[in-house]
């Protein structure tokens, strides 16, 4: 008999299929390190990003044009102030360098914010959501069979009276809320998606938008600024020394002056014309998202308008740059709780604020030590409870109440040390058990019986050996089975 | 023991987990994060109607005030952009304190009235906004109510024995 046995299994399977492909290779890498010092979330986010400074810095892949903006800006400013700026505040009023120097602080300062803060990623959705999900949508199209991928998914709601459609995401296993988008080049669902912009190497999003476009305004100032007197600088010498000899002195004493207007003169057209873009964005509360793909637009129909806006420039512009500022959701910096850090993606979870993340972590590490003290104490009794673990969470689906329940309890022979699975669904703990028992040695004679059983004759069938199951189990490296474990459960998926 | 009342603690330590319960976004005024009041069926025998509202409803306000754009978040969002927003290193933003006081407000609430009635809600934060998740617990030695937890607690029934 195969593992997946019936078809009621084998739609546990599909479940589990798709709660086990939702986690990535990074993900298992801490499996392995069980005994090692406890991993941040950030070293084990699925999207594709970089971290630095242990996770308070987050950026996308590619940082190459980041450096390119960085450098620009550092060396066009450097040189303004290196040679253009003792002429012009001797001549005209130091305040120049002053000004200059309160926009060049303000660019760098809003650059950074952009390029390292997380522009509103949402995280993946945990086993139990995605799997819940999973059951509402094949509810609604009437169970699907799997195999074949179903059409997309989409919800409609209504927003301010204007229907608009959430579409389900693969990757991250949710149904993205209005206005966010997938973000291909993170691998990420980002709230309040506007564009990924390779010039700041990061998504620019609800959370970030503010502060890119504070960078964008304020550089379009900067480079007018230093354009303008760049060029004052130039004028003044030439009423000097004539306008040649101006230019022609000027590689030998001030050089770049030239090179400094041209990069500056480019600048300023391509930057400006962006914060006049952006401001328009913003007073019609739009992203660039949806003003590329025209959602808003009249062109659509006469009844289509943008829900979101608030109806006058002032208020939507003091929304989008005073509003509050959302946290991220991510939590990079917080510790993965090696149960929870299983099959999920990134784990939502442990909260900064105190309360609640004693309660989830009590939660999960005391059910884990209650677990193994129950799988102990089991083992030493021939007769085996059958009672639902602490660790087997079971998924609320129709008429599957007779595999729940063997279900559990052979969830109970496996050994729980601190880093397995509540999250554990019982789907894939049903079926995870048989090859997760043929990988690990010394436990073959329970093959013959697992083999027999795959839904649930177990119990019914072995409490000695499942007991002796757990004896050994308890006693077998936990590491290497914890390994086991995660091994079998992706290769189970591919049952 | 009677059969269904827990206290948080006991209930980690007794019960097993049964099933969970999403309750999802409700999207109707925009992006803002409300959730929907409708109560879910798996709750029925659980827990009061009245009260799992009253729950929703008083989170629904607590984000609403978090994200409420007035007078006081202009003055933080205007002082903020002011000094290139370098403020926001030493400073907690009104959002953040108003998550401290949902968070508080969940415990409390679990202590109160959730725990009692084996059931415990996860604040939506550590979820991604998306849903707040209401883990339903099972009592090992009672015959569950929850479906999917009927056939376990009856297959465990006989089992028990000591409980």
């Amino acid at each position: 008999m195969t593992p997946g046995g019936g078809s009621g299994p084998m739609k546990d399977c599909e479940y589990s299929q798709i709660s086990t492909h939702s986690s990535s290779s990074p993900m298992e890498s801490p499996h392995k390190k069980k005994k090692s010092a406890p991993k941040r979330k950030w070293e084990v986010f699925p999207g594709r990003n970089k971290f630095f400074c242990n996770g308070r810095i987050m950026m996308a892949r590619q940082t190459g044009v980041f450096y390119l903006t960085l450098v620009l800006i550092l060396v066009t400013s450097g040189l303004f102030f290196t040679f253009d700026c003792p002429y012009l505040s001797e001549k005209i009023t130091p305040a120049i360098p002053a000004i200059g120097g309160i926009l060049f602080f303000f660019v760098m300062g809003t650059l950074l914010r952009t390029s390292f803060s997380d522009p509103g990623v949402l995280p993946r959705a945990t086993p139990d959501e995605a799997a819940d999900l999973e059951r509402q949508i094949d509810i609604a199209n009437g169970s699907s069979s799997g195999g074949y991928r179903p059409p997309p998914r989409t919800k409609e709601v209504i927003i301010n009276g204007q229907t608009v459609k959430l579409k389900y995401c693969f990757t991250c296993k949710i149904f993205r809320p209005p206005r966010a988008s997938h973000c291909s080049l993170c691998d990420n669902c980002v709230e309040r998606f506007d564009h990924h912009c390779p010039w700041v190497g990061n998504c620019v999003g609800k959370r970030n938008y503010r502060f890119f476009y504070m960078f964008i305004l304020s550089l379009s100032f900067l480079t007018v600024f230093i354009f303008a007197f760049v060029i004052t600088h130039v004028i003044l010498r030439s009423q000097q020394t004539g306008f040649l000899n101006a230019l022609k002195d000027s590689p030998a004493r001030y050089p770049f002056t030239e090179a400094n207007s041209v990069v500056c003169f480019f600048s300023v057209w391509s930057i400006v014309g962006l914060s006049g873009f952006h401001t328009y964005l913003i007073s019609s509360n739009q992203t660039t998202n949806e003003d590329i793909k025209g959602s808003w637009s009249n062109k659509r129909g006469k009844e289509n308008y943008n829900p979101y806006s608030y109806g006058n420039i002032f208020t939507n512009c003091c929304a989008a740059l005073c509003g509050p500022l959302s946290p991220s959701l991510i939590d990079r910096r917080g510790f993965v709780q090696p149960d929870a850090t299983q099959l999920a993606g990134p784990s939502n979870g442990i909260t900064m604020y105190g309360a609640t993340q004693s309660q989830s972590n009590m939660c999960d590490q005391d059910q884990c030590i209650q677990s193994t003290k129950f799988v102990l104490q089991a083992a030493a009794t021939p007769l085996l409870q059958s009672e639902p673990s602490i660790t087997s969470e079971e998924l609320p689906l129709p008429g599957k109440t007779t595999i729940s329940g063997p279900c559990a309890t052979l969830t109970l022979g496996q050994p729980t040390p601190p880093s397995s699975m509540p999250n554990l669904t019982s789907d894939t703990g049903l079926t995870d058990m048989i090859p997760l028992k043929e990988e690990h040695e010394g436990h073959q004679f329970l093959t013959p019986e697992e083999a027999s059983s795959p839904s649930g004759m177990l119990p019914s069938g072995s409490p000695i050996t499942h007991s002796h199951t757990m004896h050994v189990l308890s006693l077998a490296s936990q590491d290497s089975l914890h390994e086991d474990s995660v091994r079998g459960l992706v290769k189970l998926s591919s049952v | 023991p009677a059969p269904q009342v827990h206290s948080l603690q006991e209930l980690r330590r007794s019960a097993s987990l049964a099933t969970k319960v999403f309750v999802q976004r409700d999207y109707s005024e925009g992006t803002t994060c409300q959730f929907q009041t409708k109560f879910p069926a798996e709750l029925e025998s659980r827990i009061e109607r009245q009260l799992f509202e009253e729950t929703v409803k008083t989170l629904n306000g607590f984000y609403a005030e978090a994200e409420k754009i007035g007078g006081s978040s202009y003055l933080e969002g205007c002082l903020a952009c002011a000094t290139a927003y370098f403020i926001f290193l030493c400073m907690e933003t009104h959002y953040e304190k108003v998550l401290k006081k949902i968070s508080k407000y969940i415990q409390e609430q679990n202590e109160k009235i959730y725990a009692p009635r084996g059931l415990l809600l996860t604040d939506p934060l550590e979820r991604g906004m998306r849903v707040i998740e209401i883990s339903i617990y099972e009592d090992r030695c009672s015959s569950g109510s929850s479906s999917s937890g009927s056939s376990s607690s009856s297959s465990g029934g006989g089992g028990v024995g000591g409980r």
